[in-house]
């Protein structure tokens, strides 16, 4: 196969073969799994557990009925356990998985036999999931993505790790040690390791140490964060908001914990606080706040921590890898050239430290809908937090050619009028908080709307001339935000449309918001809509973003 | 009330016979890429003329479904009772509602025809449109995922197409225009598909 893989050095000048004219494997070509592959025996197990996950409400409530006398509901549980069994061994005993030629297929069921075939080359990211009860069997949860959907394209539960590594080997076709760099193609050069069949976890667990410290040595490691920096991140976000509400939710729910006025709240509460403390429930209440904020803030540190304990980004080839967590591990592979958007941001509480995150996008699995640790991991917090100073350096590996030189650049702002604009809003908005202010008190109510004034005025001024944007030979850089400065860069060969919008006020003050859509854009939180520029500009950017789109198309493969 | 779509139904300013050609407003288009030959390809057009119509029908039948909901649903007024002219102020305000309505479905279409251009080149197809919020947009050939025609059973009548474009994109992840000449919302499709690489664009 070094036929193949000796053929370039870059990406950008692999020969481009047209769908049709594909060239096709023999079917000896030495792909490895060439050969149906079977799930891991404890898939059984994981299967059921993973089931009985999300039946655990009527299960509870079947318990909750067995206790009060009523068999029934335990009964409904029991059918539900039984059945979800059924289901679990029958996809344990059915479900196999081949690359066939140029295909990942996924054959399962047994009354109802689907066949799931997904080609090679589409296959946008591989995503491996291990929480404690799988690290104890060495073995990991895959999700399989491609650009389609909401979902995974194949979720395989579970796999041992020589497996998965067998699998990533042919569907990236990493390289070999000491093989020359060269670019991905869509021929794959054979896998690490030969011949590891479905062997039991005991069996492989030799291989696997073997298999990951040879990747490791070979793979090229970019960062890794120290916990110091996940503890300032967490202490910066505010993560805890949503574990705190689902927290909430569960106390509310209690029987004795009821929730009536932020009155009663406060006296319930009080009851938490030590006696010394206790004066009157409005003191209480405020402490109960504090405390509130604190948690929180904890709450976030810990979950950063957690979640992105040991984090180490490494790159083989083209291929990108994060590894990170302290009790449920994810290592999410992503091929560089799938990477649709990269996104700096840097919040205010970590701008002081020095300190930023990196978010990309891909278009692998990009639905909000049952996102996963893998998920998160890979596509909102690809980098949760690192110095300042190493941006430049990761996002030239993000994406090569991406040579970023802050200095250099040449921003655009907005138009001259967003000032005199904005200054028409914002009285409206004061004239309005001062109308309101007058009905409480005739003499001062319009202090409100003062106050107001200059608090928006000042805001939106400094909003607006946070915005900027940047054209450059590979793309398009914007930058926004107060709070958290946001930094994003679109590419041209991965820009999908080019849209430019007037509302009767844009055309009014002569200004036009231009907008550029890429695949699966929203999860690194900065949509490409560059507001309140002037009319002729965001013009002329609409045809000449056309016309770069026309020049670089999109394709990498 | 009734147009006939044999007759020339643009009554209300629609200069129905410069569907080529059209270039509708101001600087610079970015059309500097075309080559010689497909000039006039490059030129921005309009829907076809039998938009207007299809949008008044369905304009006319929306309006009068409301009519039939409205006024018996407060035809008690009627005898509310009090002074003898409440009920004929009950009459007037359906007729008003009537021709308020009836006018809209008859206005608007025009109004809307006139602000749709749409064209296609060798940079992709354009398509500018918007009566108070105007948005220009640009899909080149490459980023086109696939192309589907659809044609209900009113658009049949009047021979019209509503074509559906995808990309892999988010917000534009599918761009419909509707109002071509079906005939003509097939060669858009063909040539879209025909110029398209069948390459990954991801």
């Amino acid at each position: 196969m070094s036929s193949e893989s000796d053929n370039n050095q870059g990406q950008q000048s692999s020969p481009r073969i047209p769908d049709g004219s594909q060239v096709r494997l023999p079917p000896d070509a030495g792909l490895a799994i060439d050969e149906p592959h079977y799930l891991h025996p404890s898939s059984l197990f994981f299967e059921v557990f993973s089931q009985i996950r999300q039946y655990i409400w009527p299960a509870l409530f079947g318990a909750f009925g067995l206790a009060s006398g009523n068999p029934f509901g335990m009964g409904v549980a029991g059918v539900v356990l039984g059945l979800s069994f059924l289901v679990s061994t029958i996809r344990y005993f059915t479900l196999r998985y081949r690359i066939k030629g140029d295909d990942f297929i996924v054959t399962e069921g047994l009354l109802f036999r689907r066949v799931r075939s997904v080609p090679v080359r589409r296959i946008q990211n591989v995503d491996l999931i291990q929480n404690v009860l799988h690290r104890l069997c060495s073995v990991a949860v895959v999700n399989i993505e491609t650009a389609s959907g909401t979902k995974p394209e194949a979720t395989l539960r579970v796999l041992t790790l020589a497996q998965i590594e067998e699998l990533r080997e042919s569907i990236f076709g990493s390289q070999r040690e000491s093989e020359v760099v060269s670019a991905r193609h869509s021929i794959k050069p054979p896998p690490l390791v030969d011949g590891v069949a479905t062997g039991t976890g005991d069996e492989s667990a030799g291989q696997h140490t073997q298999i990951a410290k040879s990747s490791v040595a070979n793979r090229n490691l970019l960062l890794e964060i120290p916990t110091k920096y996940l503890v300032l991140a967490g202490l910066a976000s505010n993560r805890g908001l949503v574990i705190l509400g689902v927290i909430a939710g569960f106390i509310f729910q209690g029987e004795n914990f009821q929730f009536q006025s932020w009155r009663t709240f406060s006296q319930q509460f009080a009851k938490y606080i030590p006696n010394q403390l206790r004066g009157d429930s409005d003191f209480s209440l405020v402490v109960g706040v504090l405390l509130l904020f604190v948690l929180l803030k904890i709450v976030s540190a810990v979950w950063y921590v957690l979640r992105f304990h040991g984090y180490q980004l490494t790159r083989l080839n083209n291929d990108l890898r994060v590894t990170c967590g302290l009790f449920t591990k994810v290592s999410a592979t992503i091929p560089r050239g799938r990477i649709q958007f990269i996104s700096v941001h840097r919040p205010i509480l970590l701008r002081p430290f020095g300190l930023a995150s990196i978010r990309i996008e891909t278009a692998g699995g990009s639905g909000k809908e049952g996102e996963d640790a893998a998920a998160t991991v890979s596509r909102r917090w690809f980098v949760p937090v690192l110095p300042d100073s190493e941006v430049v350096r990761l996002l030239a590996e993000l994406r090569p050619g991406l040579d970023w030189q802050q200095d250099e650049v040449h921003w655009f702002g907005v138009s001259k009028n967003t000032g005199k604009r904005l200054l028409r809003l914002v009285l409206l908005i004061s004239a309005a908080i001062s109308a309101f202010g007058l009905l409480y008190s005739l003499a001062w109510g319009w202090v409100f709307g003062v106050a107001a004034f200059v608090f928006l005025f000042a805001v939106a001024k400094k909003k607006a001339k946070s915005r900027r944007y940047a054209r450059l030979p590979w793309g398009v850089a914007y930058q926004s935000g107060l709070l958290t400065r946001r930094m994003s860069f679109s590419f041209y060969d991965r820009m999908q449309t080019v849209d430019c919008q007037q509302s009767p006020f844009d055309r009014r003050w002569k200004m036009a918001s231009l907008r550029i859509d890429t695949a699966a854009a929203g999860p690194a939180d900065h949509l490409m809509q560059i507001d309140y520029l002037d009319e002729a500009f965001a013009h002329e950017q609409f045809g000449q973003l056309q016309t770069e789109l026309v020049a670089h198309r999109p394709d990498w493969n | 009330m009734s147009d006939d779509r044999s007759e020339a139904p643009l009554s209300v300013g629609v200069d129905s016979h410069q569907e080529t050609g059209v270039e509708p407003g101001q600087e610079n288009r970015a059309a500097d890429v075309s080559d010689a030959a497909d000039g006039p390809a490059d030129a921005f057009q309009r829907l076809s003329p039998n938009f207007v119509s299809f949008e008044r029908w369905t304009g006319y039948i929306v309006a009068s479904v409301l009519l039939i909901v409205v006024i018996p649903a407060t035809s008690p007024l009627l005898w509310l009772g009090g002074y003898f002219w409440v009920p004929w102020l009950v009459i007037a305000g359906w007729c008003a509602l009537a021709a308020i309505l009836l006018m809209g479905a008859h206005i608007w279409p025009a109004i809307v025809y006139r602000n749709i251009v749409w064209r296609l080149g060798t940079t992709g197809i354009e398509i500018h449109r918007g009566v108070l919020w105007q948005h220009r947009l640009a899909i080149p050939l490459s980023r086109v995922q696939h192309v589907d025609v659809a044609q209900g059973p009113i658009q049949r009548m009047f021979d019209l197409g509503t074509i559906t474009i995808h990309t892999a994109g988010t917000k534009n992840a599918s761009v419909e225009l509707s109002g071509l000449e079906h005939a003509e919302a097939m060669g858009i499709r063909d040539e879209l598909i025909a110029q398209r690489e069948s390459r990954d664009v991801l």
